[in-house]
This record gives structure tokens, sequence and C-alpha cells, in this order.
């Protein structure tokens, strides 16, 4: 005999909600544990806004904290890296007056930690080092918007930083994790809920996908040698000054002397001058890009039968190391609701992990949110990406449109959209 | 001549070139020393200036254009002069279309950490730049360093160009592979060129305590430049641990380079070990055990000798392997076979296990050729080609004549013994019947088929062979409905180690059809292709390559096409790219500009 449903409000759910910020990532979730409700944020900040401007959803959301005119109080808050997509918004000072339990933060943020000093020391060095080559070339930027933004998504912020390592009302604990055993299982924060960390790794193999300059390439020496000083290229030149010969003089003044067979006929060089001018700057810079989000953390939560993936904007490299895991991949195989990494850009969701998930027969109704806002031609987001999420998931939502499928229980406001994950 | 390197002084020996010009500009290589930043020339050095020559070049002195030139020659010769000795032929780079008779080398190209080889202007390329401020290591904060200074960059670069001479697609990414081929082989010698400086090692072994391995600054490349970056690590380091499934993990072409280049090293390792452990015991009176304190300068001199001597044999063995090789789509098991066998053909009777050594490091790193029953000797030496016919008759004439140009032109006595008569008298003039030095040069270069020239493809040797190559073209995997380009024939010299002359020819023929790039627009060129060698008999004695045939080529598409598509998701720049990048992106890749570094 079929019993009859319970009320909507004693089934069990995880809510996750999705605030429309443009380019970055917002996440609230709620989640049933033994002590009630808890809540916890995950990222806030914006690179170029929706609909809405960033500090009226900073707003909304210490609004969201504050149920029936409490004081904003959070359970736990989560950085995943600093990149300012994903925490421009904690600039606000209206976080001064929120209580939050914990925040956490991957390891290569803590500042007792001198592994994670140096990498990223190396990173900043390598941004600013970039930021000034480029910058000291505006046609550059003009003809490149991405380039632009992708600058300015690296560019340090450290309003936002501050507020982590040191601010709210309370003296929340900071934790940095992974901890230097490798993968933590965190149970202590939100009773009965696990939570895998599952990057960043401190691997080295992994390490390198965080460091934009490794041993074999060395752009920063170069883009430092090119800039430093604002004496300019002059004492670059020095060494050679007193035996340079102009082109146009050797015709006047060295003609006999001057071999003709080492004279370089024009089209020779336009292709040199081509070269000395001519650096893959947006490669330069995508590479600062790709070292920021690689140092994200990886959370796996587990709340009764449901399992929450946020990868944060992990790309290529540290997933491999997960996937190549055979415990892991099957941890991540269990996924029912995946935050899509880093925009639903081209690599940062493997095929490896749809393909582990799909394999799973027996699962739920899967989930997936992406936090969009996309560009014209660039692979933010890759379409064939989100269509093969959408053969895996009841339904893949994103920040900027209406989700297509009725039966999939999402709530929506002008700021953001919900959705409910049942946890068994 | 002497150059200066990181931290000591060595002279470089290389034979002289008595018609060399300013420049310096010689018989293949060409010094222009013109800055694309500044837009200037600086003032050519001029090596035969009698002054010079006295004093056995220019001391060197950073500050002077001059000694930079001088340096760029000197170790470019060099590493062409391991070349030619390890190939058995002429080594040139002679190009009509680019209307390029000589490689040329720009010691002041543009400002950058970066040097690399650009086959359009068939010329190396090399940055200046300024030391880190922040982390400048042993160099001075903003020193401005040159990286036609670093003997290693140039051989790494040097090496990039000859490779490319002798096979021009082992640039295009068509297997995880390739690229990392290139990068690993010129490390590898610019690695082993360094034996070849006595003093160097014997200074090394004396600080090691005669041990090859501990010596840092032996088995690090390119020390200055890698300090000067501020990673605080050389480049790229010889030995690594040695992890068995790299080959899985590894994809970056340095880092899955560096697999293949510790395997050799590794090999090398052994035999040192083997036969200095030798040299250890007589000086020890039998037990091995080193005596406390400094080495007896004669053990390491002896044991610098000892060294050296290995090192040359894996110096030749890596560049004989060349022969042996596809013309395309080349992996680290092609390698292997193609060491194996190069190696098995001079000195079958393997006295140092140099060959077992090698098998047995590349089986630690899980490098496994193809279609092998196992990594016994046996098995890998490649298969006779016995299934193939002879070249014609008709054809033997050609090969004779070729067979004497590359014997005169690589007959080094013969050439100094003509220019010193022409000193004497007025320059000859007119071509005589017998080849003078310099008109062997050339008229080997104009007969000889190299990769990248296509107006060649005309002459009657390359008809002969296309026309061997369509008869056969099933044996060969080879599709006669398709155009046949014979990308390479020429003679060499050798020397086995019992002192026999082994002469082959070689040929190269490859085929290209467009395939469609998957997942975006237009199209990408697929190859495939063989390499056969004959014996001096006309008798094909091997024939390796990628099949171009039907179901083979089709497989090869795909894991091409899969591997690419990896190779783009390893791109940082690929989520952020345009579609006309990734339409490009083959292309982009086979630029060896942006694989050292953008």
């Amino acid at each position: 005999m079929e019993m009859p449903r319970p009320a909507k409000a004693a089934r069990r759910c995880a809510r996750v909600r999705m605030y429309n910020v443009g380019f970055g990532d917002c996440f609230l979730l709620m989640l049933p544990t033994d002590d009630g409700e808890k809540r916890v944020l995950i990222d806030c900040g914006s690179l170029k806004a929706g609909e809405v401007a960033l500090p009226k959803i900073v707003k909304q959301v210490i609004a969201d904290l504050s149920p029936r005119d409490k004081a904003p109080a959070l359970d736990l808050l989560i950085a995943t890296h600093r990149h300012r997509d994903h925490i421009s918004g904690f600039s606000d000072a209206g976080w001064q007056r929120v209580s939050v339990g914990e925040v956490w933060m991957p390891w290569t943020e803590n500042p007792a930690d001198a592994e994670a000093r140096t990498l990223t020391n190396a990173q900043t060095t390598y941004i600013r080092a970039v930021d000034k080559a480029i910058g000291a070339r505006p046609a550059l930027l003009a003809s490149s918007p991405i380039l632009k933004d992708m600058l300015l998504n690296a560019q340090p912020n450290s309003a936002a930083l501050a507020t982590l390592h040191s601010g709210f009302k309370n003296r929340p604990k900071r934790r940095y994790l992974p901890g230097a055993k490798g993968i933590d299982v965190i149970t202590d924060v939100l009773p009965g809920v696990t939570i895998h960390v599952l990057g960043p790794s401190r691997d080295k193999a992994v390490r390198r996908w965080m460091e934009p300059t490794n041993e074999s390439d060395a752009y920063l020496a170069a883009l430092e040698g090119e800039t430093a000083g604002d004496k300019g290229d002059e004492v670059t030149f020095e060494f050679g000054i007193n035996w340079a010969i102009r082109d146009d003089y050797i015709d006047k003044i060295k003609a006999g002397t001057f071999p003709k067979s080492l004279r370089l006929n024009r089209r020779d060089v336009l292709q040199l001058r081509h070269h000395a001018e001519q650096r893959d700057w947006e490669l330069l810079a995508a590479k600062a890009d790709q070292a920021l989000n690689n140092t994200s953390l990886i959370l796996m939560f587990e709340v009764g039968s449901a399992y929450l993936l946020f990868p944060g904007d992990a790309q290529w490299g540290p997933w491999q190391r997960l996937l190549n895991d055979p415990d892991t991949r099957e941890l991540l195989s269990r996924t029912t609701f995946y935050k899509v990494s880093h925009h639903g850009s081209s690599n940062a969701t493997p095929k490896r992990l749809v393909e582990a998930i799909k394999a799973v027969r027996k699962a739920p109704k899967r989930i997936s949110m992406v936090s969009v806002a996309p560009y014209k031609w660039a692979e933010i987001p890759r379409r064939p990406l989100l269509d093969a999420l959408q053969e895996i998931s009841a339904d893949v939502i994103r920040s900027d449109k209406p989700s297509t499928q009725a039966e999939i229980a999402t709530k929506k406001d002008g700021y953001w959209v919900e959705v409910e994950i049942p946890v068994g | 001549m002497t150059g200066r390197r990181a931290s000591q002084r060595i002279t470089i020996d290389i034979e002289n070139e008595p018609d060399l010009r300013k420049g310096p500009e010689g018989d293949i290589v060409q010094v222009v020393d013109y800055d694309g930043k500044y837009q200037c020339y600086y003032e050519p050095v001029d090596l035969n200036r009698p002054a010079l020559l006295m004093d056995g070049g220019l001391e060197p002195d950073e500050a002077k254009p001059q000694f930079h030139q001088q340096m760029v020659y000197a170790v470019t010769m060099k590493v062409i002069e391991s070349a030619r000795r390890a190939l058995g032929r002429p080594i040139t780079f002679h190009r009509p279309s680019a209307r390029q008779p000589r490689l040329r080398l720009f010691p002041h190209a543009f400002i950058g950490a970066n040097a690399f080889f650009d086959s359009k202007l068939n010329a190396i390329l090399f940055g200046y730049f300024r030391a880190s401020q922040s982390q400048p290591g042993p160099n001075l904060p903003g020193q401005c360093i040159f990286t036609c200074l670093s003997h290693d960059i140039i051989a790494h670069e040097v090496t990039h160009a000859i490779v490319h001479r002798l096979r021009q697609y082992f640039l295009e990414p068509t297997n995880a592979d390739v690229l990392a081929f290139h990068e690993a082989f010129a490390d590898l010698v610019a690695l082993f060129q360094r034996f070849s400086y006595r003093s160097l090692i014997i200074d090394e072994l004396h600080e090691s305590g005669g041990r090859v391995e501990l010596s840092t600054w032996l088995v690090s490349l390119a020390q200055q430049f890698g300090l000067a970056t501020g990673t605080g690590k050389a480049l790229r380091s010889a030995i690594n641990q040695v992890d068995p499934r790299a080959m899985e993990t590894e994809f970056e072409p340095h880092d899955r380079g560096a697999i293949l280049v510790s395997a050799i090293f590794g090999g090398f390792l052994r035999v040192v070990e083997h036969r200095t452990n030798e040299l250890f015991r007589i000086a020890s009176g039998g037990s091995g055990i080193k005596p406390p304190g400094r080495l007896p300068t004669d053990l390491v001199a002896r044991l610098a000798s000892e060294v050296a001597d290995v090192a040359d044999r894996v110096l030749r063995m890596c560049f004989r392997a060349f022969d042996y090789l596809p013309p395309v789509d080349v992996t680290f098991g092609d390698y292997l076979r193609a060491l194996v066998t190069a190696d098995f053909e001079l000195s079958p009777d393997d006295r140092d296990e140099l060959r077992f050594s090698m098998i047995e490091e590349f089986r630690l790193r899980g490098i496994y050729p193809e279609g092998v029953v196992s990594l016994a000797e046996k098995s890998l030496v490649l298969p006779s080609a016995d299934y193939l016919p002879k070249l014609p008759r008709e054809f033997e004439q050609h090969t004779f004549h070729l067979l004497a140009l590359t014997a005169s032109a690589l007959d080094w006595s013969a050439r100094l013994r003509i220019r010193q008569k022409q000193r004497l008298k007025a320059r000859p003039s007119g071509r005589s019947a017998l080849p003078g030095f310099e008109d062997a040069l050339r008229q080997y270069e104009e007969l000889v088929l190299e990769p990248e020239q296509p107006e060649r493809e005309q002459s009657e040797i390359a008809r002969g062979l296309n026309k061997y190559a369509k008869q056969n073209a099933g044996a060969l995997g080879l599709d006669p409905e398709y155009r046949i380009l014979v990308a390479g024939f020429h003679p060499v010299f050798r020397i086995g180690r019992d002192q026999r002359l082994v002469v082959e020819l070689v040929a190269q023929f490859v085929q290209t059809k467009d395939a469609p790039i998957r997942g975006g627009r237009g199209t990408r060129p697929l190859r495939g292709g063989v390499t056969v060698v004959f014996g001096a008999d006309n008798v094909p004695r091997y024939a390796v390559g990628k099949s171009f045939l039907e179901k083979k080529l089709r497989y090869r598409q795909g894991a091409q096409d899969e591997w690419l598509e990896t190779l783009g998701l390893n791109d940082p720049r690929m989520p952020w790219s345009s579609p006309q990048y990734r339409d490009e992106f083959f292309a982009k890749m086979t630029d060896l500009r942006r694989l050292h570094g953008g």
C-alpha cells in the first residue's frame, strides 16, 4: 500500500542557491545537519556584472543570512581561490556585521606556510610583471577585451583578502586546506555532514600547475628585464652601443668594409623586427589565470545520500591527479550535484569525470549549476560540455537563463536561482 | 677559441675553416649580428685576422659583441662537427627555396629569455635580457644575460636546427612523443657535448670524488640561464627519479622529453660506473675502497678519459639512430629501436653492454616500442627488409656518383691541401673533373635530397626513387593513389667498432593528405611515410615507417585527433580562445618559439 507522501517541509533537502553575479561565483548552501539547517557560503565575487551590480548582490546575500531580522550569521564561509571573480564581494564593508563560524581557504593562502608564501609570491611577481609589460602597450589591451579581463581578474584583492583573513564580526577560526597530510575528511563543522577536501593538492606534480613559470620557461626574467627600472631599455643596450651600426649608415660610411653577404634583405629585416616585437601576451596572461584557478579548493559535501561537488575553478592539471586515483574517482562518480568548474570552460570539467558519473546507473536525479556570463566567442562556457552535462543531469541550470525543466524544484528571484536536492 | 661558461672557462677547439670570412661566415654557418629590437648591426668579427689567429681567438669579454659572435660560431661548429662524424655525411643547411645556403645565427636578435630556431629564416635567434631583480641567483640583479653566451643553449638550438634538417615533420605534434623527442634530443646533445671538454671533466671529477652522477654541474643544463630566471634551479636535470608511470602522466614536451633524456643518461651512467669501478679497484689494490682525501691526479685523468670515451660513444649512437627513424610521427619506442639497430650495425658484440644498459633504462621508465614481442635485443633490432627488391640497375650510376661526392666532401685533409695550394697560387677557375673539397660540397648539396627542397623533386635521383616507391607502394606501406614525396636521399659512411667500413644509402618517402580538424573548422595535414636503408649494393636492409594505407592510417588519424584534443586541454590559452585560434592550433604547435616559452 502506498503511503501518503509526507509534507514537503518534512522531506530532508539540501538547498543550493546560485546568485547571478555575472562572470563570477556566489553560492549559498543550506544543508540539513544533525543540528538543524546550517548555512555555507562558497565564494562571492564578480568580474563583470550580470543583471544586478555586485554591491546589491552582496547586500542581498547578507540580508539572506539574517532571517527574521536577527544579526547576519553564517556557519561556514569558503573562498575557493583568490581570483577577483570569486572573492571581490568580500571587500564590502557589510561583512563586518556578519558573524561567521569558520573560514576555509586553500592551503596556498596560509600566511604561516612557507611553501605557500613562495608559491603566492611567485604568482604575484609574475602577474605584476605581465601586467606591467602589457600595461605599457595600450594598443594591446584595446585590441583584446579578454586580455584585459584576465589581467583584471588576477589583480591582487587586498581588501577582500583582508576580510577573509582578519575580518567579520567575530573572530572566526581560519582553516587552510588540505592540511599537511593530503586529502582531508572533515566532520566537525557541520554535524552529520562529511566534507572531502580533494584539492588543491600539495603534491609536486600538481603544484606545477599552480606555477605560472616552471623550469622550462622563463618569462618572468624576460618581462622583468624588459620593464625593470624606469631607465628603460637603454641599460640593456649599453653593451653594444660602441659597436652598433645603423643599417642606413652602412651605405654611407661603412661601404666597402661591411661584408655584403651579412646584409639582410628587406623581408628578413621585417621578419626579425616582428620577432623582436611579437609575443603571445594572451598566452602569458592565460598562464597566470590558470595558475590561480588551479589553487582552487575542491570540495565534496556528503549529505545523506547526496554528494555535492564544488571544485571552484580547478582546470586540467588538478583533475588528472584525482581521476587517476581509483578511490577518488569512485567518490567523484557519486556526484549528485555539480557546480560546473570555471564557468563551464573547455578544460575545467574533464571528459573522464563526466564519464565516471555517467557510468553510475542507479543514481538519483543529478543537477548541475553553472555560473556564467558568456563571452562572444571564447570557450567559456563550452557548448559541447554543457550538452554532455545535460546528458547526465536532470538539468543544467545557468545563472543567466531560467531553467528549462519545469519539474526541477527551482525558486527564482531577480538575484538568484535555487534548487533543492533530496538527501534521502 | 675561448668561451666563458658559468663559473668556468674552457677552450673549444674546432676545425679551422681556412676561408672563414668576417661575421664569422664559413661554409655552412653565418653569424649575422642584427639586433631586431634596436634595428642595427654590431661590428662583425674577423677571426682570420692573423693577430687573432695567433691568440687563439678573442678573450672572453661579455661587453664585446665580437666575443659573442665568436662564441656562437665556435659552439655551433662543434655541434655540427659531432653530428657530421656520427652521421657519416656532411651536414649542410642549404635551402635553395629560401635562397639561404647557410644556417644563420643571430646572437642578439631580440630582448627576451628565449632562443629558438626559425625554419622560415633558416636561422637561430638568440635573445638577451636582464637577470631577475628580485631573485637573480648568483647573477647581479638586473645584469644583462645573453643566451648566446650559454654553451648549452647554443648547443640545444643548433641541435633543433639539425633535427629539423634531418626530419622536417618532427615539429608536428602528431603524438605525445614528437615534440618531446625534439626537446629531449636537443638536450641530449647539449649534455653530452659537455663531456668533450676534457679539462672540465677533470675539474668536476676532482670535486665529486670521481663520480659523474655527483657532479651537479655535469648533469644540469644551462645553469646560468636557469638561475637567472628566478626558479633557483638549473633548467632541467638529467637524473630524475625513475617513475615507471611517468610516460602515462607527463605530457608537457619538456617534462616528457626529460624521461627520454634520463633514460639515455641512465644507460650512460651504468657503463661509466662499470668502467670506472675497474679503475678504482686497480687504484686501491683490489678493494675498490677509495682512500680519503682528494683522488690522485693520474687516476682522475684516467677516469676522465673513460667518461669522455663513453660519452662520445653515446653521443654518436644518439645521432646515428636518426637514419633508422621513420620520417613522420616518431615515438620514443621508435627511437629505442633505432638506437639499438644503429649501434648493432656498428658494434654487434656490445662489449661494454651499452645497448643492454640503454634497453634496461628504457624498460625501467616504461618506454616500449609498438609491436615488439620482448625487449630482448634481437626483437628490438629492426626486421630485415628482404621483402623489398633492389634499386633498379640504372640507378647505380647515381649511387656511385653520390658516394664519390660524399667521400670527397668528408675528406678533410684533401680540403686543407687544396686550400694551401690555393693560397700559393691564384684561385683556380672553372670546375675540374675531380672535384676539390669546396666543389664536392656544393655538388653534394645539389645532388643529395634533403627535406624542404620542393624544387628537387624533378631531379633524376628523385624521379628514380619515386618510380621505385610507386612500384613497391604496397610493401612500403604507401598508397599509390597519392603523391609520393621523396623527402630525402643521402649516403652515409661509418666506421664500425672492428674498423669495418659501413656504407649505406638512406631514402625517405612521405605522403600527405588533408584531414578534417576534429571539433573545428578547416584541415590539418595527415602524413605517412617510410625510411628505407639500402646497402651500398642497392639492396634494401631496413624499412621503418608509418603506414599510409587505409586501416592503419585511420587508426593513427584517430589517435592523433585524440592527442590533439589533449594538447588543447593542456593549453592555458584554450578556454579563452577564438575560433580562429582553435583552427590554427595545429600549426601554432609546430613553432619552436612557443615551445621555448613564447
